[in-house]
């Protein structure tokens, strides 16, 4: 027998073990995230259920999975799953205390829903599990692919904890990805392909809520919806980034999850649970890649802009602190790591927390005074401060920072798999320009990413180079969805004001 | 060009949207349907050059392909020798020299001793029983044996990332392989199987197997051979 067949022979034997596998893990975090989220936002239609469920699952996964190795707790079965169990059952129980009101198994499911619905949606989620771990959707490997998000797992699992002698892993790759890809040494599949591919019908199905859910005419709200998947389906970037194994992807959908149920629960104090919710994600988004912590307390300076209380703001913020802060002290406070590069090191994790006190002080103390400005004078402002962070790193490195803003643009314009996206958004911008535009918060987040990006690769010390595989150019990638959906957002406010002229015209005729 | 054409598209939809107020849904719906088919057009065209796809049918990691382009062997290791019993040379040396010295020859000396304990750590890590065998210390491939073997792959990425199955301190491990994998010294290392023994290493075989590492005969470097051990006492240990 040569290799050839044997290669052929282990697939055949091993790959319906695989599948299964795989898809079960999927099943199982979508529907511990379901029922999670029951609990905590018993308001959330069922399709906007369906949508946050997968991701709240992996948020509790990545969370609790995370607490287990900073903690020094083995990183075994026997302790993960109690563990994520406990950490969704704190979480419940945090929202009915914070609600006063009790958990109830008519929870799970939205008032009204009928047999024929549920039937139907599940029917649908067994087959968007199996069409994801299936194999047949494409993907894109890369080195980092195996070695920073396989070979590091594997190691995590295999000694069942951190060690100091996993140098550079520690302090370059984010740990909540590395944990989404120790489910296959844990549970006896090969790839993560399936979680991968699954997380982006999730997020193609929370999309299709959010913008139906802002054009309210039954006539227009699924064309309106329908339109915008097609058009980021065919995007380059758009493809590129959901098929490509690394942790782009997974940053760019909890951004955008972030950004959306910012903006749908902000004033609703009375809705403790999407905060809960809120935090949580904002924790796994901190958590995906090792600056994760900066794009996080970014996304909280935006989400103060909204109508949320001092104390929902310091809610969102803490959880973010204190598992940054844990992680940092474990891997510079109790292990020697002596690598001789390292993206991470003590003085950027100082200054890192730095930024997250001084975000805490500014909720405690100063906001309040802040929000008496007009939103439009504070996004403005934040943005001014995002660009004059960007020009304090050119002036101190001016060739460098120069030199990555072109190749940045170089990425974009020709070769770095953008298509024709960034014109495209700009056609979308252009169709919606009229008396009364207004500057949302998603366009405030897509403009304050773009500017983080050029600031935190400059932080990576050496140049960029040209080409789809730059890391800054990767990084760029992940505001692809919050760009495409803050331009979006106002093309959707085209086919609300349109239906309401309808319907005005309908009468008058 | 393809800029061009979607802004010509855009600023035509606007301007059809403004003289035809009645038909804006339609120019609006038309327009975003027609730049979605420039978008997919230049996907489906551009894509494919500037990354290579695969679909994982198979449920893993590692494609057919990836033999023939002798990449990622131990994308499939873990598959080959998972649960079973590898015999391996007991010849790692201990050596111990200040590391904080910067005058200590520690590329030289962490070759003589780290990539048999790197191989042995990784078998280990893939889920082989490994035993250090002083039987096999001075075995080498003869040329003529070396004939018979076949490539599973490139194994200098695999050695580049073995650093966290090791505890060697001072991240030397690691930038100890990525010096060697990139500068002249770093020539292509292997992980080799003899042709027609492929059948040891299927999920349920039982048979014992034979690790073999060694030096290749230019700079840096080692070779790493697997077989059967049937087969190691019928054609190299002869």
């Amino acid at each position: 027998m040569n290799l050839a067949e044997l290669v052929e022979i282990i697939g055949s034997e091993m790959s319906p073990k695989f599948f299964f596998s795989q898809a079960a893990v999927v099943l199982v975090l979508f529907l511990g995230g379901y029922v999670l989220l029951s609990f905590l936002c018993r308001r959330f239609t069922l399709m906007q259920r369906i949508s946050y469920s997968l991701p709240t699952g992996l948020g509790v996964f990545i969370v609790t999975g995370e607490l287990l190795l900073v903690f020094g707790i083995p990183y075994r079965k026997a302790f993960l799953i109690p563990a994520c169990l406990l950490t969704g059952i704190l979480l419940a129980g945090l929202q009915a205390k914070c609600s006063k009101r009790k958990i109830s198994v008519r929870d799970l499911l939205p008032e009204g829903t009928d047999k024929k619905r549920i039937l139907l949606c599940a029917v649908i989620l067994i087959f968007a599990v199996a069409l994801s771990c299936s194999g047949i959707l494409s993907v894109t490997v890369s080195n980092d692919s195996l070695y920073k998000y396989l070979s590091y797992p594997h190691a995590i699992v295999y000694f069942g904890k951190l060690s100091p002698y996993f140098d550079t892993y520690l302090t370059d790759v984010g740990q909540g990805c590395a944990l989404i890809n120790t489910l296959p040494f844990l549970f006896g599949f090969q790839e993560t392909f399936g979680i991968q591919h699954a997380l982006n019908l999730s997020f193609l199905a929370a999309f299709f809520t959010a913008v139906s859910g802002k054009v309210e005419d039954g006539r227009y709200k699924n064309i309106c919806a329908l339109l915008g998947l097609l058009l980021l389906l065919c995007a380059t970037p758009y493809l590129l980034l959901s098929k490509w194994v690394l942790a782009n992807d997974y940053s760019a959908v909890y951004l955008f999850l972030c950004a959306c149920l910012a903006n749908t629960a902000e004033g609703k104090e009375e809705r403790s649970g999407e905060s809960i919710l809120l935090s949580l994600l904002i924790v796994t988004l901190s958590l995906l890649r090792i600056e994760g912590g900066v794009c996080a307390a970014l996304f909280l300076l935006c989400v103060s802009l909204l109508r949320y209380t001092k104390g929902q703001l310091c809610g969102l913020l803490l959880p973010v602190m204190v598992l940054q802060g844990l992680y940092f002290f474990r891997i510079f406070g109790t292990m020697e790591s002596t690598a001789p590069y390292r993206f991470m090191t003590e003085e950027k994790a100082l200054i890192l927390l730095g930024l997250l006190l001084a975000l805490l002080l500014y909720f405690l103390l100063l906001r309040t005074r802040v929000m008496k400005l007009r939103t439009g004078i504070l996004q403005l402002l934040l943005i001014l401060i995002m660009t004059g962070c960007n020009l304090a790193l050119c002036l101190k490195s001016p060739s460098v920072y120069l030199e990555n803003t072109k190749v940045f643009l170089t990425n974009v314009l020709y070769i770095g798999g953008w298509g024709v996206f960034p014109v495209t958004v700009a056609v979308l911008y252009l169709i919606c320009a009229r008396r009364g535009f207004r500057f949302s918060f998603y366009d405030l987040i897509a403009a304050t990413f773009l500017l983080y990006v050029v600031a935190v690769t400059f932080m990576r010390g050496d140049e960029l180079r040209p080409g789809v595989g730059d890391s800054g150019n990767r990084v760029l990638l992940q505001a692809v969805l919050i760009l495409f959906f803050a331009a979006y957002d106002h093309v959707s406010d085209l086919f609300v004001g349109m239906g309401e002229e309808n319907g005005t015209n309908q009468k008058r005729g | 060009m393809k800029h061009v054409l979607i802004l010509l598209l855009g600023a035509l939809m606007l301007l059809l949207m403004r003289r035809k107020k009645e038909y804006r849904i339609k120019i609006l719906c038309s327009g975003l349907i027609l730049i979605a088919g420039v978008n997919l057009f230049l996907s489906v065209r551009d894509l494919p050059k500037l990354v290579p796809f695969t679909r994982s049918t198979n449920q893993m990691f590692y494609q057919p392909q990836y033999l023939s382009e002798g990449t990622y062997p131990d994308a499939i290791l873990p598959l080959m020798i998972s649960g079973k019993t590898i015999r391996t040379k007991d010849d790692i040396r201990e050596y111990t020299f200040d590391l904080s010295d910067p005058d200590a020859p520690w590329e030289n000396l962490l070759h003589e001793v780290y990539y048999g304990v790197n191989s042995r750590n990784l078998l280990e890590s893939m889920g082989a029983n490994v035993v250090a065998d002083q039987g096999l210390n001075d075995v080498v491939i003869r040329k003529e044996a070396e004939a018979d073997f076949e490539s599973l792959g490139m194994s200098n990425d695999m050695y580049r990332f073995s650093f966290p199955f090791n505890d060697f301190p001072g991240e030397y491990a690691n930038s100890f392989h990525y010096y060697c994998y990139y500068t002249a010294f770093g020539l292509p290392m292997q992980v080799r199987i003899p042709k027609g023994d492929a059948q040891a290493f299927l999920p349920d075989s039982t048979e014992d197997l034979v690790a073999i590492w060694e030096r290749i005969p230019e700079g840096f470097g080692e070779q790493l051979y697997l077989m059967s051990r049937s087969y190691y006492e019928k054609e190299v240990a002869r």
